[in-house]
């Protein structure tokens, strides 16, 4: 049920466009392109690797703000059924959020691309890729889980929301990187943001072939499973009667 | 839950908060705490409702526009939950409510029918091999490439309900959605739920179409204020809902005003340790609490349809009520005055006897031929014992541990013992009233249709003598103080008073029109006659046999 409606959703993403699914796979590369055209030739930074640097945390950060946001509108997007069908409502959340884990993966397909034309040979800690999605899916889902509930009762939300993720958006090494505040203390502060961490990681482990210490490691995975719950719980205690609010 | 049943409700209630304003920011939240009104009000839209549909059954709602009827489907298929209460049930599923809503309009027919059919629990496989047979339902073979947002309103609903109807569910919960398509395709719906009905499937559906209620449904139910008023066959509901209506009226010059209602006062019981009266008014739904001391209406409590019969535990603390018309047994806390629960029951409940060593109560079931057995304690129903007939007035005999039914239709009185019947005694025309002189150990039974009372003796069963009183008796009630026995006659408008050891007629009062219920309070020597016809209550003196007071009851009508 939760693929179908997942995958319903991404066709339709692209429905009535000239090259339908292509796009998936197209918009990514494209605007991959374009960030790396500016960033490399405009801006000029002193990261190792720098455009694969950058692709890798924005892809990542792509997927957790879009699921984010589009789960804002799970339910209230679907109020039709919602209030015709009785069907687990946690599905809704949680298709959002494996419609914009399917685009990831495509873009990740871009990022492959990008790899081979820049001739880099990932490092064998590119084993820790699968458990950092894991626990940027697990991240995501708690938050889409308060948010879709949340909405229902706060319109103003998703105003509020996107102010969050524009603010967020500066405090991950996308565009720098964390080595560039020589002070542990903001680091420690910037850590705090919990998509930080599961970044950070990806960039020493894909990039550098450098691992996380053990305690790096445990924070992120602790505080992304603590969220899932907590947004679960939130969803629990909320959903049951979103449906007399809406 | 029976295993019969496809459904059960049991005290089922849900208010929603209408705000006056409606906040939907978090702003307006924020502010709205410390804003100190309070600016919504609880809105109370289903009240304590107990139902239950059979197996195979179809049951029709009625009600007036806003009664309930909507949120009880969607509590029903549960997309909402209720504020109190419960229901059960055994089988899939499948809702009819506003068609279509689910749909998205840029999807194509087919992509649609999909989407749906994942949405109701089906898998992507299932769902495709069903979609060539639900085009053919709908009729829209041609537009399955079609996206929905290019089909008409006929088109959508069609589809619609052709992808809901091919999930072959047990249970089905329609919405008023036969009012959809044109005429033929509505014929169709109605072919098809007539043959879902034939495979034994449950239908629960909404109309205003009082005709497709009496047409299609075996028992339908009236949601009047949120409350059950009436469940039974469909043309009782049907008449039910005309009285219903008719209470509020339009005239010509565009006014709304009240009609007169009747209270219809039926039977009383008497608790003369705490000087209090209980009164069913039959047509009013309201019990009516009375002070026997100086004769005054101390409360009035609406309660389910039609309260019929009464009766006070042994600790006096809780009052039993059957409600004829909406199937179930209202308790009421004797000390607050209130409502605690009700108990679902059998069809067309009429008498009630207690076991107060057991702690149970025994309902008769008039529809249902059958005897409901419920624990007190756990208000549960432990057993029912199926009758020859229809069961009418019961009596508990606490000292021989007998229970003695009367069956109105084939003129017996059946007599039960450890929920098993032990003997069956041939009595007069229409039984219906029974009670019993505990001095004496004899049972007395009001026999309608042959004008006279037979005299059972409660140890061999024998008849020992009728007594003959005058046209149409119908209630009776016993005082141990006195050993007198006091019978209502209905046709005639009196009372008769007979002694309890020489069972003779010692006196017969006149009393107001139509009396079919009486109580004796016997510390204080009063007896409480229910005026059925004029809606009042002649109070009478014991010792002088004099009607000492006349009780207006049309008053507590006009003031509910």
């Amino acid at each position: 049920m939760i693929f179908s409606i997942a995958i319903s959703d991404l066709k339709l993403r692209y429905k009535n466009s000239f090259l339908g699914f292509m796009w998936s796979f197209l918009e990514p590369l494209l605007m991959l392109g374009v960030l790396y055209l500016v960033f490399t030739n405009i801006l000029k930074s002193n990261i190792v690797n720098y455009p694969l640097y950058l692709l890798l945390g924005l892809i990542m950060w792509n997927m957790f703000s879009r699921s984010t946001s589009n789960s804002l509108n799970a339910i209230i997007s679907r109020r039709g059924v919602v209030s015709q069908i009785y069907f687990p409502r946690e599905v809704l959340p949680i298709a959002t959020c494996i419609t914009t884990f399917i685009m990831m993966i495509f873009e990740f397909g871009a990022f492959a691309v990008f790899m081979i034309f820049f001739h880099f040979i990932p490092p064998y800690t590119i084993a820790f890729l699968p458990l950092l999605l894991v626990l940027l899916f697990a991240l995501s889902l708690g938050i889409s889980f308060s948010l879709s509930v949340g909405n229902v009762y706060f319109r103003d939300l998703q105003y509020i929301w996107n102010v969050i993720l524009q603010a967020g958006f500066f405090t991950i090494p996308i565009i720098f990187s964390l080595d560039v505040y020589h002070n542990e203390a903001i680091k420690k502060i910037l850590y705090l943001n919990p998509v930080t961490g599961i970044i950070d990681i990806a960039h020493n482990t894909m990039l550098y072939g450098t691992l996380p210490t053990a305690n790096e490691l445990t924070y992120t995975v602790v505080l992304s499973f603590i969220i899932l719950f907590f947004g679960y719980a939130v969803f629990r205690k909320f959903e049951s009667k979103t449906i007399e609010v809406l | 839950m029976d295993k019969n049943n496809a459904i059960e409700v049991h005290n089922l209630s849900k208010s929603f908060k209408i705000y006056h304003e409606r906040k939907t920011t978090l702003y307006e939240h924020i502010v709205g705490v410390f804003a100190r009104n309070k600016n919504y009000e609880e809105l109370k839209v289903l009240d304590n409702v107990s139902f239950s549909v059979k197996k195979g059954e179809m049951l029709g709602i009625i009600g007036r526009n806003g009664e309930g009827k909507t949120t009880l489907l969607r509590i029903l298929t549960r997309i909402i939950k209720p504020s109190s209460g419960s229901i059960e049930t055994d089988g899939s599923i499948a809702p009819f409510l506003e068609l279509g809503a689910g749909f998205q309009s840029e999807l194509n027919a087919t992509e649609n029918i999909i989407q749906y059919g994942i949405f109701l629990g089906f898998t992507k496989k299932e769902i495709k091999s069903k979609i060539p047979s639900i085009l053919e339902y709908a009729e829209l073979e041609k537009f399955a490439d079609t996206k929905l947002k290019n089909f008409s309103s006929g088109m959508y609903a069609r589809l619609a309900f052709s992808t809901a109807i091919q999930t072959n569910p047990e249970i089905l919960i329609v919405d008023e959605v036969l009012s959809v398509g044109d005429v033929a395709f509505q014929e169709k719906c109605f072919k098809t739920f007539s043959s879902f009905k034939n495979q034994g499937k449950t239908i629960v559906f909404v109309t205003h179409n009082l005709s497709q209620i009496t047409k299609l449904c075996d028992r339908a139910i009236l949601l009047s204020n949120g409350k059950l008023n009436t469940i039974g066959k469909p043309h009782e509901v049907v008449n039910a809902f005309y009285r219903v209506i008719e209470k509020k009226m339009l005239t010509k010059d565009g006014q709304v005003v009240l009609l007169e209602r009747h209270c219809g006062p039926h039977s009383f019981f008497v608790n003369s340790n705490t000087n209090k009266a209980y009164l069913a008014n039959l047509s009013a739904d309201i019990i009516s609490i009375l002070d026997t001391k100086n004769e005054t209406i101390i409360k009035n409590i609406p309660v389910a349809a039609s309260p019929r019969e009464l009766i006070v535990d042994q600790t006096g603390k809780f009052l039993y009520v059957v409600n004829r018309d909406a199937d179930c047994l209202t308790i009421i806390d004797t000390n607050l005055q209130e409502i605690i629960t009700t108990v679902l029951v059998e069809e067309r409940p009429r008498g009630i006897a207690i076991d107060n060593s057991l702690n149970r109560l025994y309902v008769a079931n008039r529809d249902s031929r059958s005897v409901s057995v419920i624990d007190i304690k756990t208000r549960k129903i432990v057993n029912s014992i199926l009758t020859s007939g229809q069961p009418q007035g019961m009596c508990f005999n606490t000292s021989t541990k007998k229970l003695y039914v009367t069956l109105s239709d084939n003129d017996q009185t059946i007599v039960i013992k450890d929920d098993l019947i032990i003997n069956k005694i041939p009595v007069g025309k229409f039984p219906c009233s029974v009670t019993i002189n505990e001095k004496n150990n004899l049972i007395y039974i009001v026999n309608r249709d042959s004008n006279y009372v037979t005299v059972i003796n409660g140890l061999s069963d024998r008849i020992l003598q009728n007594i003959a009183v005058q046209k149409s008796p119908f209630g009776i009630s016993y005082d141990p103080e006195t050993n007198r026995l006091y019978v209502c006659n209905s046709g005639s408008n009196t009372v008769s008073i007979i002694d309890g050891n020489t069972n003779m007629i010692i006196d017969t009062i006149a009393v107001g029109n139509f009396p079919l219920g009486v109580g004796v309070d016997e510390r204080l020597n009063k007896i409480f006659v229910a005026n059925e016809a004029d809606d009042s209550i002649s109070v009478i003196n014991g010792t002088s046999h004099e009607v000492i007071e006349t009780i207006d009851l049309r008053k507590i009508v006009e003031s509910i």
